[in-house]
């Protein structure tokens, strides 16, 4: 069977590393898959290897390669102003929406989508599909497909790097959602206990002017002198770099105000690396308190800085959890799992019309 | 001074063409017993003149070639393959040069010819010349020259064609050898030592292997096939590998040989055994490596001249004919495998035949009978030189006569095209200027809220969404005219316009964008494997010259390229690109701060280094980028910003932005040890100590000044501040009314009134007449006031001073460590008198130890300094390079 995901930029972020892996692994269940971009960023990279499986062109040219290519599925990623387009040319095929983002002014187009017809709703978590749920009203139509993870954070883990000073890292979008000042926050409290420690904000910034709100809060913090920002850091790398936090001995933080799924916790857990993150959102379902990271009351900031201590000067507790992480996280969100429920779920809307 | 051209295939980072001109420089110079002068024609004129010690100049520069050739009395070309099929190039294309091609090759006979010079062809590889085009510029080259040698029988044979074609006598081609059998081999400790640093021990055998990017006429798999045939040898023999990459470039560049190396070697099935050497080795070493060698497996035709020159056993892997010529020629067919037996099995077995001595040895005499052909060529070089002129009708002056007019005419273009550019450049200041007041109107501001108010009112997605869309469609259709509602014309007509707004709205930072571009496509086509970014307070003067621009242009010298960012205090000043010859862009910092992707993003695959030379809080954004796209970030502590700041100055310092500045930098360097403990104290280890130093030739005397003189004559020379003590000079002044003071300096409005007699100001001077005027000095002084400005500085004043040979005495500054001896540091005015006085009595000795001093302390040093830093690599740098390794 053949499916089409469209999605609105071709740049580096989440959503197209699950494409990428999607049109690299569902082949081999059985799913022939394209993806589609409205608009060229700087991602083209992303999908070296498999360029001849992705397009980048406007609507009326994926209308027209939609009615050529004939997929049995045609899947939108949060992009509204296809959805319509798509429905003109369906015909007899299923239209899936997917909903990644945790931004509530990016699903009001959910609204909008109530009076098409009828659709699928593909979400990353059983959060994502409470909070959603309630907006689309056709509970039972929304099916939960885990993210799968790039094969870069599934290479073997060596433990062979640099040692202290601890780093305390946070990886995400500069934005209020994601609650980067939390981190300083965090960071400032930590640096109390333990003046050591290195912080690594790992993050692209969003649009001008965030680069000098984040000097003034890390300043504000007291935390300017110990902290190393890499910005637009492009994801091949981001391994290497939890690989270096785990051997520093430090953990990875989110202080993150909603996730759809938390895919850079994800990405985390699968290099080793010992996780702080919100008792919020989708995180309970993937990091177990005391086993696979260690959670904390969405907004207490202190109850953070003190996991994140607790884990740094126990090296015994932070290694087991680390291990357990990977475990647990390459089980539901290694590609092989992720894409066999994407592509058994495909496989049955194709069959029935609805999974 | 008789002046020789050479031109070829040099400056591109090719070891063979290095060792080629290497080796025609060493040979002709023993032959013209040094009387003669040369003059390179490089792709990188800096890294050759700074790699052979000759002048050079750019192929893409049709102006300084013409010079080039008139002032020469000999043109050289070659030696080297110039002329093949690989790259054909058309005839008519002859002296273009706009840069290294086979057309640009042919001009240089063609200009012999006009300019009615003498030009002989040397050592030169012709073929495989199937194609028209490329055998028409060798024809031409040869039939134009009057002596032709050319390195093997095939190329022989198309020598003498393009001689009978021509109705020319074939006499003056000969059979000769690659010019690159005469070079000289580096010592073999030194081979010996790259080989240990490299991991190679002492196990025997050691197999070199060097080969090279190829596509043309091979299987797919070729390089898995050598990769298992190595493996299966080593595995059999217990022996260890060696890569030696012979053309290093950029990784995944088709020419680079390193990447080729590294892909191969991670082919093998137990790559233990082997080692890649990817510092770019230098001819003479090269050879010797092979030299060390049991057996090479080579690839490249200089690794198996290499090897016949030292007589080490080797498999030539054929990809070229010329290869294969070689091999046959020196008696060694057997130890050839052409491309269609490029299996592991045979690559193999034919090592293990190597190694056994079943295949024939390289002989010494094959060796020795190349070598003194090549000494031939030079023999017959210095002839031509030496010979009469060529007798010159009235048809060639007429010829000359026509060339010369049309390059003049082509200079006077060019000369109208920089004068346009400029003119441009002013222009685009005045639209910068109107732009910005633009982007303030209310216009714009009123289009952007009104933008805000339709999101809100329309949701993305939302059916509202739908029907505004479809509505302003259907408006625009009745008042534009515009046709197909939903089709692509219309979606790209709207593309185009807000492409349109973008760039406008984006003006000038694009044009540093394009400047950005285009400068990488210049530094890729050098062959650049490392570039320097340097933001700087001042422009880049080599008079003025401060750190930043000596690090720059002494790095330019060697052939790194620099990106140059300099601080403005006017955003309509630009610099002119005068310097992109010498691979330094500048632009402003200010066109790049608010867009740092564009830098930072560029030059992948490269070694990429960013130097901050001061904490402006506006590097935080920056620092973040570098880091972030994997740069080398290093801050250069070269002055207390912080002192400055509290004395009224630098009004933008943030000490919050220093202590990140410092501790976010992969490396950070200071002037003194002063500076490197104030910013350990902000809890940074590890600071490197990289002092300043002095301009070469700074001691120079154009034009003797004479000034009148006292009992002892003291001088200062520099920028005068409010650091400058002028009350010690002055009381030390009237302390001795019988020694005379100059100051030479800038900054200050200084009355001579108010200064005692015996103090004389002479205001700025050029920086070339300041060794003429210390001339007439006994003491060079810096007289700085204490306080943390003068502890934070290393004053450049005082390596000047010792390089024109005076002693020194300063107030305020340390000396530069190691000058302890001959460089006084004074505490009050009573040591300072005291001190000038035991200067001026100092021998004539000390002046050598100063001299000697200095010359250790010369900005090309620092140079070598600052690369030997960044080579090191900090602890840092360490961990930056794993974090951007390909290990993901």
């Amino acid at each position: 069977m053949k499916c089409l995901f469209v999605y609105r930029f071709l740049t580096r972020g989440g959503v197209e590393s699950v494409l990428r892996a999607r049109v690299e692994g569902l082949p081999r269940f059985g799913v022939e898959a394209r993806a589609w971009f409205l608009a060229d960023g700087e991602g083209r990279d992303l999908f070296r290897g498999v360029e001849d499986r992705i397009q980048v062109g406007g609507i009326h040219d994926l209308q027209r390669f939609a009615e050529h290519w004939q997929p049995e599925v045609l899947a939108t990623v949060d992009t509204a102003e296809v959805i319509r387009p798509l429905m003109e040319i369906a015909g007899s095929r299923v239209i899936v929406i997917e909903c990644h983002t945790p931004y509530r002014e990016n699903r009001l187009y959910l609204h909008g989508s109530n009076g098409h017809k009828p659709v699928i709703y593909f979400v990353p978590s059983e959060y994502q599909k409470r909070e959603i749920s309630s907006t689309v009203h056709t509970k039972g139509r929304v099916a939960v497909i885990p993210n799968p993870l790039r094969e870069i954070f599934l290479k073997d883990v060596r433990m062979e790097g640099q040692g202290p000073p601890p780093i305390v890292a946070w990886v995400g979008r500069l934005d209020h959602l994601k609650n980067w000042a939390g981190f300083f926050n965090v960071a400032s409290k930590v640096g109390q206990v333990l003046p050591d420690v290195e912080y690594w904000l790992v993050g692209s910034a969003p649009g001008p002017g965030i680069a000098a709100r984040i000097y003034r809060e890390a300043n504000a913090r007291g935390v300017l002198g110990r902290l190393r920002w890499f910005n637009g850091l492009a994801q091949e790398h981001l391994p290497n770099f939890l690989d270096r936090v785990r051997e520093s001995g430090g953990v990875l933080v989110s202080t993150s105000r909603n996730e759809s799924f938390g895919m850079t916790v994800a990405e985390a857990m699968a290099r080793q690396c010992a996780v702080v993150v919100p008792r919020s959102g989708p995180f309970p379902e993937f990091v177990e308190h005391g086993v696979t990271g260690l959670l904390y009351a969405s907004g207490r900031l202190r109850e953070a800085a003190q996991k994140i201590v607790k884990l740094i000067t126990n090296g015994d507790m932070r290694e087991s959890i680390g291990r357990a992480a990977r475990t647990r996280v390459l089980a539901s969100h290694s590609p092989d799992v992720a894409l066999r429920v994407l592509a058994d779920t495909l496989h049955e809307i194709a069959f029935n019309g609805h999974p | 001074m008789t002046q020789i051209l050479i031109a070829g295939y040099y400056g591109f980072g090719n070891l063979g063409d290095e060792a080629i001109l290497a080796s025609i420089l060493s040979s002709l110079r023993d032959e013209t017993e040094d009387a003669v002068e040369f003059l390179v024609v490089s792709g990188n004129p800096l890294g050759t003149q700074a790699q052979h010690g000759v002048h050079a100049i750019s192929w893409e520069r049709a102006d300084q070639i013409l010079d080039g050739c008139r002032d020469s009395d000999l043109l050289v070309l070659g030696g080297g393959g110039l002329f093949h099929d690989y790259l054909p190039e058309h005839l008519t294309d002859v002296a273009s040069f706009r840069g290294a091609s086979q057309a640009s090759f042919a001009g240089i006979p063609v200009l012999g010819r006009l300019l009615q010079k003498k030009t002989m062809l040397y050592g030169l590889g012709l073929g495989p010349l199937r194609e028209t085009s490329a055998a028409e510029l060798a024809m031409a080259a040869v039939q134009l020259a009057d002596v032709v040698s050319v390195r093997d029988g095939r190329s022989l044979e198309h020598a003498r064609r393009a001689c009978r074609e021509a109705g020319l006598p074939e006499g003056k081609v000969r059979l000769s050898a690659d010019p690159a059998f005469g070079l000289r081999r580096a010592h073999r400790d030194d081979a010996r030592a790259e080989l240990t640093a490299a991991g190679i021990g002492s196990r025997r055998p050691i197999l070199g292997i060097c080969l090279r990017q190829w596509q043309h006429d091979v299987a797919e798999g070729w390089e898995q096939e050598v990769a298992a045939g190595v493996d299966a040898f080593l595995a059999e023999t217990q022996g260890q590998a060696v890569f030696i990459p012979f053309q290093h470039g950029i990784d995944s560049r088709p020419d680079d040989d390193l990447s080729l190396a590294k892909r191969v070697r991670s082919r093998m099935g137990n790559a233990e055994p082997s080692r890649i050497l990817d510092r770019n080795a230098q001819p003479a070493l090269a050879a010797a490596l092979i030299a060390e060698c049991d057996l090479i497996l080579g690839m490249r035709l200089h690794s198996v001249i290499f090897a016949l020159g030292a007589t080490v056993p080797c498999v030539g892997l054929s990809y070229d004919p010329k290869v294969s010529s070689l091999l046959e020629r020196a008696g060694l067919a057997d130890c050839i495998l052409p491309h269609s037996e490029w299996r592991r099995d045979l690559i193999q077995n034919k090592l293990n035949a190597l190694l056994s001595g079943s295949l024939p040895r390289p002989q010494m005499e094959f060796a020795n009978e190349m070598r003194s052909l090549a000494r031939q060529d030079a023999a017959a070089a210095a002839e031509l030189l030496k010979g009469t002129p060529r007798p010159s009708s009235a048809a060639d002056r007429a010829l000359e006569a026509v060339a010369l007019r049309y390059f003049d005419k082509v200079e006077d273009g060019l000369e109208s095209i920089a004068e346009h550019a400029r003119r441009l450049l002013r222009e685009r200041n005045q639209r910068e200027r109107e732009l910005r007041e633009l982007r303030e109107t209310l216009g714009v501001r009123l289009l952007s809220a009104y933008w805000s108010f339709m999101h809100l009112l329309f949701p993305e997605g939302g059916r509202g969404r739908f029907e505004y869309r479809r509505g302003s469609q259907f408006l625009r259709h009745l008042v534009l005219g515009e046709a197909n509602l939903r089709g692509p014309g219309l979606q790209s007509h709207t593309d185009r316009r807000f492409l349109l707004a973008d760039s406008l709205l984006d003006g000038v930072s694009s044009d540093a964008q394009m400047e950005l571009v285009r400068f990488e496509a210049r530094v890729r086509g050098a062959r650049s494997s490392r570039i320097v970014a340097v933001f700087s307070t001042n422009q880049l003067i080599e008079s003025e010259g401060q750190r930043p621009s000596h690090f720059a242009l002494e790095l330019a010298r060697r052939g790194i390229p620099v990106v140059f960012l300099y601080w403005r205090w006017d955003r309509s000043a630009f610099t002119t690109q005068e310097r992109l010859d010498d691979l330094i862009l500048q632009i402003p910092m200010d066109l790049v701060t608010g867009r740092p992707n564009e830098l930072f993003q560029a030059f992948s695959g490269m070694e990429r280094t960013v130097l901050f030379e001061f904490p402006h809080p506006a590097f935080f954004a920056l620092m973040a980028v570098a880091n972030g796209a994997g740069w080398t970030t290093v801050y250069d502590v070269v002055d207390d910003w912080h002192a400055f700041s509290k004395q009224g100055f630098v009004n933008w310092y943030q000490e919050s932005a220093e202590r990140h500045l410092a501790w976010a930098a992969d490396s950070v360097w200071a002037v003194n040890r002063h500076m490197a403990d104030k910013i350990e104290a902000y809890g940074r280890g590890g600071v490197e100590i990289l002092p300043n130093g002095c301009p070469d030739g700074i001691q120079r005397i154009d034009t003797a000044r004479e000034l009148r003189r006292g009992d002892i004559t003291l001088g200062y020379f520099g920028y005068l501040a409010n650091w400058f003590d002028w009350r010690l000079l002055a009381s030390a002044a009237r302390s001795r009314p019988l020694w005379r003071f100059y100051v030479v300096g800038y900054g200050m409005n200084i009355s001579s009134e108010t200064l005692p007699d015996n103090v004389a100001f002479l205001g700025k001077q050029p920086q070339s007449s300041l060794a003429s005027l210390a001339a007439n000095w006994d003491v060079g002084i810096v007289p700085f006031r204490e306080g943390p400005i003068a502890l934070g500085a290393d004053p450049i004043k005082t390596y000047e001073y010792l390089a024109m040979g005076l002693p020194v005495v300063m107030t305020g500054s340390y000396p530069p460590p190691g000058s302890e001896g001959f460089v006084r540091r004074a505490r009050g005015e009573a040591e300072f008198v005291r001190f000038v006085e035991e200067a001026a009595r100092e021998g004539a000795e000390w002046r050598a130890r100063r001299t000697g001093f200095a010359a250790n302390a010369t900005w090309a040093r620092r140079a070598d300094e600052l690369l030997s830093i960044l080579d090191r690599g900090s602890a840092r740098m360490i961990e930056k390079r794993a974090l951007f390794s390909d290990a993901a």
